[in-house]
């Protein structure tokens, strides 16, 4: 017998979010309260079948017998189905306790874009796999629930953080070419992968983007990146309607960074106690608590993103854009650190890797964000130090 | 300064006072350690290194030199490799430069806590002070009303909304003034510094582990003791070798795998393993992964399994070609000798391994020491003393077979004792990384989510005669959840007074 009603359960939540998606960008577009609510209702609907995906999958790993039963979230499949549905229970709390729905379009994308990809990622196992002998702690459950809230909240703060840069810039502001860039890269993934979807009639065996970026013809190849180019070129002028669309709900900025910082503020502990709860696993299974392999550094890389965005904040004063384009870093470093670490290096958690070697695609991916991250941080702190007083002022004049 | 804007009341924590008239170099070095803005720095730079190593295998030159000869060509690359191992990048997270930098991190936070906490502790110690005419116009939340009554009910009622508030209220009484005030969670304030605290003793746990706490691994075979470890990771401060005699023994009685039901997944390795102290049996225990021996501060982990290479016996299947058919096992250790059934002819099982490769010149390499169907045996024949030939057995090719003999042969097992693998580490630190992880989360969490909320009701008599009540409020951070309470306190205030 197979057990794949959780499978069933999971490509409906999915496709549900997909038209959450669509509907919440609707709302955006055309303001109508019936297309947000159904939208929310679309949400609900998805949250509940994707409830139901590791409901049954827990059960039925224990149908399965021969001591195979254990909490589904021990494999890359699995892990990422639980974050997933962190992100979307945070932003149905968020949506809820602010009643404000346009963070939806922003924080949908990520749901549904982490769903796809362990749908059609290659070598990434649907089925149900007993746990190893060193998966087997009850510190592991809690490392990785408190990791995975933590990195929703971060998700959602993210979403919200873009949106506050989209309603608060203008085209010659730096920080515009920032979010288009950031949006325009977002697009094209989602693109992307549905283009992979829609194409490939077997993912089995393919690689992730193989439909276009990573096509065999050098000319759909070449089309891709024409067409990424076109994308961005398309945001950064058509940028600016998005601006006023989103402008039309007047959201408020502090809330909006307010919700920023909020969020953090809620993933920050949850990021901490993930990350010693981590090391108190390693250190009962292997004796050692903290090895620097590749996933632990990049949890604490992360943790030095926020740590410096809260000090920034809570002692610098940095609000509004800057700490908005921190907390778009903080997120890239979240997904490196989930994703990056188990595709592109190894180590102790590679359970998502195909191989020991490192892939030299991440090298330029890594460089460029800590060459963006350093000169952007560099640019701040001059701007920090020359005009402290009027930004002290400004903040205080926010009240 | 730049103050965050939910902040109620203005503390000033950046740029003390004392750092403004540094002088001399010790001040300066003093003042440059106590900004925020050096904190911010570096743990951006923190951040932004530690990436290199997570690029560059650590401790691993082959790995690198890989990475390196596709990159740069076989030419460039040892000089690069070179270039990388001045620069500490191979063994980055204990390179000098990254350890100065953790101490830089460690100075700033000591000496911003030294500079700030004084004051703080001064601030909690306090007693709550009476509103003046002075300090309650600095108050973010205050309201003004005039009411009715004599002033003793009055402030009687506003007492009573206190304490209906969950507040236990002081009074205080001056010519034509009653007030009474309280707070809550004055205390919270020091969960900033009990945070920044607890990383200076994560950081003295991991030295005291550097320093005096060691790494190692044990193979012991079933029935076997052993008296010492291999070390992989040296204590600084100790002189070792590259063997760490144990102040005690450990005697391996039983290594089990046990199976997933119906598959060749593992589900458990346990090992049983008794410590022997001063000649007396003193501990028992069955340990898995995740779950360790611990005695005298060492820990034994269960990491690798196999079959004890000395002691480990091949058992070799004969069946004979002639007109009766026989089929008989042999197990046999290496260097013995069995006659084989049916006939004169010895046979000597030389050598043997359980899994074996064929190299890119035809000859045979060990592998592993795990039997998984491609063992490898060397059987030397033998009749009335006189050798007739040797012969190479494979499990992958049942076609390498003796010419002589009249028999087939074939490998159809592989036994005997296990041994199981033991990662050993003494790590005196450990408990001090646990208690200040312990702080760091309790420090995150008062800071966040515990405020320091102060209510004052202040009723005096105006020269016209009229009672006016004063309520006023302040929190040391989050003002927008403290301004619902406060609402709700003035509402309870305003249904027990009319105004007038």
């Amino acid at each position: 017998m197979n057990y794949e009603l959780n499978i069933t359960f999971f490509k409906i939540a999915t496709l549900t979010y997909l038209f959450a998606m669509v509907f919440y960008l609707g709302y955006l577009a055309f303001r109508n309260q019936a297309v947000g609510k159904i939208a929310s209702g679309i949400t609900y609907l998805g949250f509940l079948c994707h409830t139901a995906s590791i409901g049954t999958r827990w059960w039925e790993s224990y149908q399965i017998g021969a001591g195979m039963g254990h909490v589904p979230i021990t494999n890359l499949f699995e892990s990422m189905s639980l974050g997933a549905w962190t992100i979307v229970l945070i932003y149905i709390i968020v949506e809820w306790r602010y009643k404000n729905r346009t963070f939806g379009a922003f924080v949908m994308p990520v749901a549904f874009l982490a769903m796809t990809y362990i749908f059609v990622a290659p070598d990434v196992s649907k089925d149900i796999e007993p746990l190893v002998p060193a998966l087997k702690s009850y510190w592991l459950y809690i490392h990785v629930l408190t990791s995975f809230l933590g990195y929703a909240a971060f998700a959602v703060s993210f979403g919200v953080s873009l949106m506050y840069l989209i309603i608060n810039t203008v085209r010659k502001d730096s920080l515009y070419g920032f979010w288009t860039a950031c949006l325009g890269a977002l697009v094209v993934i989602v693109l992307a992968i549905i283009a992979d979807w829609a194409t490939l009639p077997d993912m089995q065996g393919k690689h992730m983007l193989e439909a276009t970026f990573r096509n065999p013809s050098t000319g759909v190849q070449v089309l891709s990146w024409a067409g990424y180019a076109v994308i961005l070129f398309l945001l950064y002028v058509f940028g600016i309607k998005l601006k006023s669309a989103l402008g039309k709900f007047q959201t408020s900025s502090d809330m909006l960074d307010e919700v920023g910082y909020k969020t953090i503020a809620m993933g920050f502990p949850l990021l901490t106690v993930g990350i010693i709860t981590g090391a108190v696993w390693a250190n009962k299974a292997w004796g050692t608590y903290w090895g620097w392999d590749p996933k632990e550094t990049w949890s604490l890389i992360t943790w030095l993103v926020y740590a410096a965005y809260l000090h920034a904040r809570l002692t610098r004063g940095w609000s509004g854009g800057r700490a908005a384009v921190l907390s778009v870093f903080g997120f890239f470093s979240v997904i490196f650190t989930y994703l990056g670490v188990n595709l592109l290096l190894s180590g102790l958690h590679s359970y998502g890797s195909t191989g020991g070697q490192i892939d030299k695609t991440a090298i330029p991916f890594l460089l460029i964000f800590a060459a963006f991250f350093a000169v952007y941080v560099g640019v701040c702190w001059v701007l920090d130090s020359s005009s402290k007083k009027s930004a002290g002022n400004q903040a205080v004049s926010e009240k | 300064m730049a103050e965050q804007k939910d902040t109620g009341t203005k503390t000033p924590v950046d740029r003390p006072q004392a750092a403004k008239a540094a002088r001399g170099p010790f001040k300066s070095i003093w003042s440059f350690f106590s900004s925020l803005k050096l904190t911010v720095v570096l743990l951006i730079i923190l951040a932004l290194v530690s990436i290199i190593g997570t690029i560059v295998a650590q401790d691993d030159p082959m790995k690198n030199m890989d990475m390196l000869v596709n990159i740069f060509g076989q030419g460039k690359a040892p000089a690069v490799l070179k270039l990388m191992v001045a620069l500490g990048l191979t063994n980055m997270y204990h390179s000098w430069w990254f350890v100065f930098l953790l101490m830089m991190l460690s100075l700033n936070i000591a000496i911003c806590t030294i500079e700030r906490l004084p004051r703080v502790i001064h601030m909690v110690m306090k007693k709550q002070e009476p509103l003046t005419d002075a300090t309650i116009r600095n108050m973010a939340l205050r309201k003004e009303m005039k009411v009715k009554g004599d002033m003793e009910a009055v402030a009687g009622n506003a007492a009573a909304a206190i304490k209906a508030m969950g507040y236990s209220p002081h009074e205080y009484r001056a010519e034509g003034e009653i007030q009474y005030f309280a707070e809550k969670g004055k205390f919270s304030r020091l969960g900033v510094y009990i945070a920044h605290i607890s990383v200076l003793i994560i950081f003295a746990g991991a030295l005291i582990g550097s320093f005096w706490g060691y790494k190692g691994y044990a193979q012991i075979t079933e029935g076997h003791t052993i008296d010492k470890i291999g070390l992989t990771g040296k204590p600084l401060l100790l002189r070792v070798g590259s063997e760490m005699p144990l102040p005690f023994q450990v005697r391996c009685d039983k290594f089990q795998l046990k199976l997933y039901q119906g598959t060749d997944m593992p589900s458990a390795y346990l090992s049983t393993l008794t410590v022997i102290d001063n000649g007396n049996n003193v501990l028992t225990k069955t340990i898995r992964v995740n779950d360790p021996l611990e005695y005298k501060g060492i820990r034994f982990f269960q990491s690798s399994y196999g079959i004890s290479p000395g002691e480990a016996a091949m058992t070799i299947r004969a069946i004979a070609k002639g007109p009766v058919f026989s089929v008989h096992d042999y197990t046999l250790k290496r260097g013995e000798k069995t006659t084989l059934e049916g006939g004169n002819i010895t046979m000597t099982l030389s050598d043997f391994s359980p899994d074996v490769v064929i190299g890119p010149n035809n000859q045979l390499m060990g592998r592993s020491d795990q039997y998984r169907g491609s063992a490898a045996a060397i059987l030397d024949f033998s009749a009335g003393g006189k050798p007739i030939e040797q012969a190479i057995i494979l499990s992958q090719d049942p076609s390498s077979q003796p010419k002589n003999v009249p028999f087939t042969f074939s490998i159809t097992g592989y036994s005997g004792p296990y041994y199981t693998g033991l990662q050993v580490t003494h790590d005196p630190g450990v408990d001090i990384v646990w208690l200040g992880c312990t702080m760091l989360v309790l420090g995150i969490l008062i800071a966040f989510f515990l405020f320091h909320k102060r209510v004052w009701v202040r009723v005096v008599r105006s020269e016209k005669g009229q009672v006016i009540l004063t309520a006023a409020g302040s929190i040391n951070k989050n003002r927008s959840v403290f301004e619902g309470e406060f609402k709700r306190f003035l509402e309870k205030l305003e249904t027990r007074h009319e105004k007038s």
